[in-house]
């Protein structure tokens, strides 16, 4: 129906205005804005620090456990909030989906670049926080940026896969948040992947959140920070680089060929 | 068709614990065996009942549902909305939704931009540019919805039921655009419950009933064909609760000249209504006829008891009321059958919208009603 040069420069504005006002309506109403919203992770962050530091101890055995920790946390609630909101993001939009026709992906790849810049400011406050501790930058630190893309990639998959699979089964939102709440104890966030004994670590390593928080945190806090092929031998510890990848073309397959029922299901 | 699921499945815990068996179906067939061909540059009505498929078949020609056989093919680009203001977002200034409204249509930054001040001009919202949806009227949003929506560049407009919503002058407004639209030679498909505003634009109108396309004619021909419709299944309807023995309006028609009845009256013509009415009891009546214009102004109405000329208390019975000058304005109408008792005081039945027309006219002459008038200029 369209030619294909329209179309992709239309879905591109799509995106680009449905993520622009999304981001306007976040912050909008709120009195300090995006301050308020930053509240969120830096609370959680202070919380888990006071706890692990002066009552648990854990992070005695972290150099600047105190980085090391809002590291995690930030790229952690960048994974939780991206896909909780993605999932609920095309039954929200129903009206727009019964009245119009476009590619009904830009719905979640729309929300996915709004958390994306939620993100982006919340790193700000990352990198304040090098420059004020003093570790400074490091030469690698551009890397963190190929990073950063692969938690992305992760996201979008995750994001895709419950979008779609929302509209049929609307009590996947529970289930989704035990499984965040699950991982997220199951992930070197809190603590590191050092206190875990050897066995279970090798396999928690494996995970591409494990991977990427403690790359991350390599790349930025320390090079003490454990990362994947300290645990697992070659080709192993490929895995949680391939697995983003993975769910993301099983994400976008399955959005795709449910895309044009979600209509007449909404 | 549609398949409906008898019980209605949306968590997942149903499915499981139903994994085996069939929820059944009911099978809702919106649209059967509906084939169109719509030629470029023509204006293409489709009318028929609340429920007979109108709005499917344009969400099926706009992708957004998806036929359960056969295709659609459309050469050009289409406008692919049915409803004006959609993705508006009342927290949002009336700047930021135009934009948003702008890029689902398909329209670009650029070329919004390019069109702001001309959108906002015509929408007459010049001192609301930067204020919240959220505080506009309803008359105000119609407006901005519908002056963002024409500017989508597509070949292919459909439109749907855009004048159910909105004041006369919002209307007189959008048939200017149809007009426009119409010389600018791009290819409409409007649906709409307002047949005189199909009639004056359409070249073809498909009539559709229950799913089926009942035909496709000239315009007043299918509005015809429309009334034949309704009135059958009014008539199905009431013999179905068995007759009723209080007097009840039978048909409704109206004449200019010619023994066809006709849906289009020029200012200034005669025209002669003719009511029939059953009334088994034979009890008697009175009877009234109202005439309104589409948006509910009461322009005249009389009865019978103010002539004094009831008509006889026959079981059936035919009168009519003549109307030597018909000098109503260019616009729609309805007319409101009422039947009274011997003192008007009891009401029988009161039929409104039992009878739509337009008035057409050669001159320029605005507003309801034309007055005979000379003007006097003193030099």
């Amino acid at each position: 129906m369209l030619d294909l040069n329209t179309s992709l420069h239309r879905t591109r504005t799509l995106v680009r205005e449905l993520a622009v006002t999304d981001f306007k309506l976040k912050y909008q109403g709120l009195a300090l804005g995006y301050v308020w919203s930053l509240a969120k992770p830096l609370m959680l962050f202070t919380v888990l620090y006071l706890v692990f530091t002066k009552l648990i101890r854990i992070g005695d055995a972290v150099p600047h456990y105190a980085l090391y920790l809002l590291v995690g946390v930030i790229l952690w609630s960048y994974f939780f909030e991206s896909t909780t909101i993605a999932m609920s993001s095309v039954v929200e939009r129903r009206d727009l989906i019964r009245k119009v026709y476009f590619p009904r992906i830009v719905i979640p790849i729309a929300t996915s670049i709004t958390s994306v810049m939620t993100l982006g400011l919340n790193l700000l406050v990352v990198l304040v926080f090098i420059g004020v501790t003093g570790i400074g930058f490091k030469v690698t630190l551009p890397l963190f940026a190929l990073l950063l893309l692969e938690l992305y990639v992760l996201s979008l998959g995750f994001s895709l896969l419950l979008a779609a699979l929302y509209v049929r089964f609307r009590d996947l939102r529970p289930i989704w948040e035990v499984g965040l709440q699950l991982l997220f104890y199951a992930s070197p966030i809190i603590y590191p992947l050092t206190l875990v004994p050897k066995r279970v670590a090798s396999v928690m390593s494996l995970s591409p959140i494990a991977q990427i928080v403690e790359d991350s945190r390599k790349l930025l806090v320390t090079d003490k920070a454990m990362s994947t092929a300290d645990y697992v031998h070659w080709p192993l510890a490929l895995i949680p680089y391939i697995i983003p990848p993975i769910v993301l073309i099983a994400g976008y397959w399955y959005f795709e060929s449910t895309a044009a029922k979600f209509a007449e299901e909404l | 068709m549609f398949k409906i699921p008898l019980e209605h499945r949306t968590r997942l815990r149903d499915h499981i614990s139903n994994l085996f068996r069939s929820p059944g179906y009911r099978r809702l067939e919106a649209l059967k065996d509906v084939s169109l061909e719509v030629r470029s540059g023509e204006f293409f009505g489709i009318i028929g009942r609340n429920g007979s498929g109108k709005s499917t078949l344009l969400k099926i020609l706009a992708g957004i549902y998806q036929p359960t056989q056969g295709k659609v093919k459309i050469s050009g680009r289409l406008s692919p909305f049915i409803e004006l203001g959609v993705g508006f977002n009342p927290e949002l200034s009336a700047r930021d939704n135009v934009y948003l409204n702008g890029a689902i249509l398909g329209l670009d930054r650029k070329q919004v931009t390019a069109q702001f001040d001309e959108i906002i001009r015509f929408a007459e919202l010049e001192d609301f540019v930067d204020q919240k949806l959220k505080n506009f009227s309803s008359g105000m949003l119609v407006r901005l919805a519908f002056s963002v929506a024409i500017r989508a560049h597509a070949e292919v407009l459909l439109i749907d039921e855009v004048l159910a919503v909105g004041d006369f002058e919002f209307q007189q407004k959008c048939f200017n655009v149809f007009r426009q639209l119409k010389q600018e030679g791009r290819t409409i498909i409007f649906v709409s419950h307002d047949l005189s505003a199909v009639s004056e634009f359409s070249d073809r109108v498909m009539v559709l009933d229950r799913g089926v396309v009942r035909g496709v004619y000239g315009a007043d021909e299918a509005i015809s064909e429309y009334h034949r419709l309704v009135e059958t299944r009014v008539d199905a309807s009431l013999a179905s609760l068995g007759q009723s023995d209080l007097p009840t309006v039978r048909a409704v028609a109206m004449f200019t000249n010619g023994s066809k009845p006709t849906h289009v009256v020029h200012r200034g013509d005669a025209a002669t209504v003719r009511v029939t009415m059953a009334n088994p009891r034979r009890v008697p009546v009175n009877a009234g006829v109202a005439i309104y214009r589409s948006d509910g102004l009461y322009c005249f109405g009389t009865n019978t008891f103010i002539s004094q000329t009831p008509p006889p208390p026959d079981e059936r019975v035919e009168f009519e009321v003549h109307f030597s000058e018909v000098d109503l304005l260019r616009g729609s109408y309805y007319l409101l059958v009422g039947i009274f008792g011997e003192k008007v005081a009891t009401l029988y039945e009161m039929k409104e919208h039992a009878y739509e027309f337009r008035v057409d006219q050669h001159d320029d002459y605005e507003g309801a009603v034309f007055l005979p008038h000379t003007w006097r200029i003193r030099p």
